[in-house]
């Protein structure tokens, strides 16, 4: 059974036939039986799909996932994660704790460098070519504009951004904002330390680095 | 890298949440976006039955675990692209939509005796009692020619629409009615 009629039978019960179309049908309808048996039955599989119930999936197929997705047998599912090619999840917390821990690390350096005997400057001072040079080493203003920039960018996150980090990279911005100034006043007392300049800038820009890292991840 | 370049980034990445909405960063998609595994095997829990049945009706039985597998595989790998604009499950359904499509031309070869398969579906009992009605109507649906079944599975089972399958399968939206209207046909004589 194909003609005309038949042909456009299911489309007439997905209501997709236009006005026109529809009303010649249905008139057509009325004088064929065989259309109208073929019509219920098509009504009556459309209804029947919509209500079909789906074998279940058989109970050993997670294990198979598992493995090759890296977790199995591990309760440590995070660093297999990140080995995985195409997956680019990444966190912002280790970036944070990265950058915290850089924080610290320069303020032990700080102490030390303070309290380094002046022998160590003695040293580096016979080294050291002008104070002009060890300045472009650890420029204090042009951290400072970036440190505003990261500002600027996490102003604009707000409202986008979780609150609480927002206030996690905020923090951060203002330790590594206290730090450059720590950095600024030790080279102030100590200008001609060039390790102290070149430790200095080394460890500010990647506190700098992680910071934009993470607030690029972030979205903002 | 510079620091205009360092914003200009995409923020696609799935940091702690971030780019997921409140709702989510504490859902399970949230956490397997995360790379929490439990979350994920929670999610896989939810969502392995449709994915199943989807595989089995769109291919066969045989090939439905390897693609089950690699449906929810590839679900892990590209989690951190899913935003939230759809449902979890919507977007599941259209990868492994999307990943079963793209296989089956590769298991075109074997079903091949299925592409005249008017006379397969002859093989099988007209009907038999109520409680049997739901096997013997998968199996008819096995037994369809693979353009109808596709389009059968797709529209009247998964509810998508006809543009919706056009799009999948490169065809016209007259193929797409057309293969429909074959498989109702067909099917039609499994209900009595």
């Amino acid at each position: 059974m194909r003609d005309q009629w038949t042909d456009q039978l299911s489309e007439y019960v997905d209501g997709g036939l236009p006005p026109s179309g529809e009303q010649a049908l249905e008139r057509h309808l009325d004088e064929c039986a065989e259309c109208r048996v073929a019509l219920a039955g098509l009504r009556a599989v459309k209804q029947r799909a919509r209500v079909l119930v789906g074998p279940p999936a058989p109970d050993d197929l997670w294990a198979g996932i598992a493995e090759r997705i890296g977790t199995a047998g591990s309760s440590s599912a995070r660093g297999r994660l990140l080995e995985l090619p195409r997956r680019r999840a990444l966190s912002l917390r280790p970036l944070l704790a990265a950058a915290a821990a850089t924080v610290v690390v320069a303020g032990a350096a700080l102490w030390m460098a303070r309290e380094l005997p002046r022998r160590s400057t003695a040293q580096t001072s016979a080294a050291a070519p002008s104070t002009n040079a060890q300045t472009a080493a650890f420029d204090a203003s042009r951290v400072e504009s970036e440190i505003a920039q990261l500002q600027r960018a996490l102003d604009r996150g707000r409202g986008k951004l979780d609150p609480h980090t927002i206030a996690v990279l905020e923090k951060n911005l203002g330790v590594i904002r206290q730090a450059t100034e720590d950095a600024r006043k030790a080279l102030e007392s100590d200008p001609a330390n060039r390790d102290l300049q070149n430790y200095f800038a080394g460890t500010v820009q990647s506190k700098l680095d992680l910071m934009r890292r993470a607030t690029a991840l972030a979205g903002v | 890298m510079t620091l205009t370049a360092i914003w200009q980034l995409p923020p696609r990445v799935v940091m702690d949440g971030t780019a997921l909405s409140p709702i989510l960063e504490t859902s399970d998609v949230g956490l397997a976006a995360r790379g929490d595994a439990q979350a994920f095997a929670r999610l896989y829990e939810d969502h392995k039955d449709r994915i199943w049945a989807l595989a089995c009706r769109m291919t066969s039985p045989d090939r439905a675990a390897e693609l089950t597998q690699d449906v929810f595989v590839r679900a892990w790998q590209k989690l951190g692209t899913f935003r939230g604009e759809a449902q979890f499950g919507t977007w599941l359904h259209r990868l492994a939509v999307n990943l079963i499509l793209s296989r089956r031309a590769t298991f075109a070869i074997e079903r091949a005796r299925f592409l005249d398969g008017e006379d397969s579906l002859d093989h099988l009992p007209a009907r038999s009692s109520n409680s049997e009605l739901g096997i013997d109507f998968e199996s008819a649906i096995a037994r369809l020619p693979d353009g109808a079944r596709t389009v059968f599975v797709l529209h009247d089972i998964e509810g998508y629409r006809h543009e919706e399958i056009a799009g999948l399968l490169g065809v016209a939206t007259g193929t797409t009615k057309a293969q429909l209207h074959r498989a109702r046909m067909l099917l039609r004589r499994h209900l009595g």
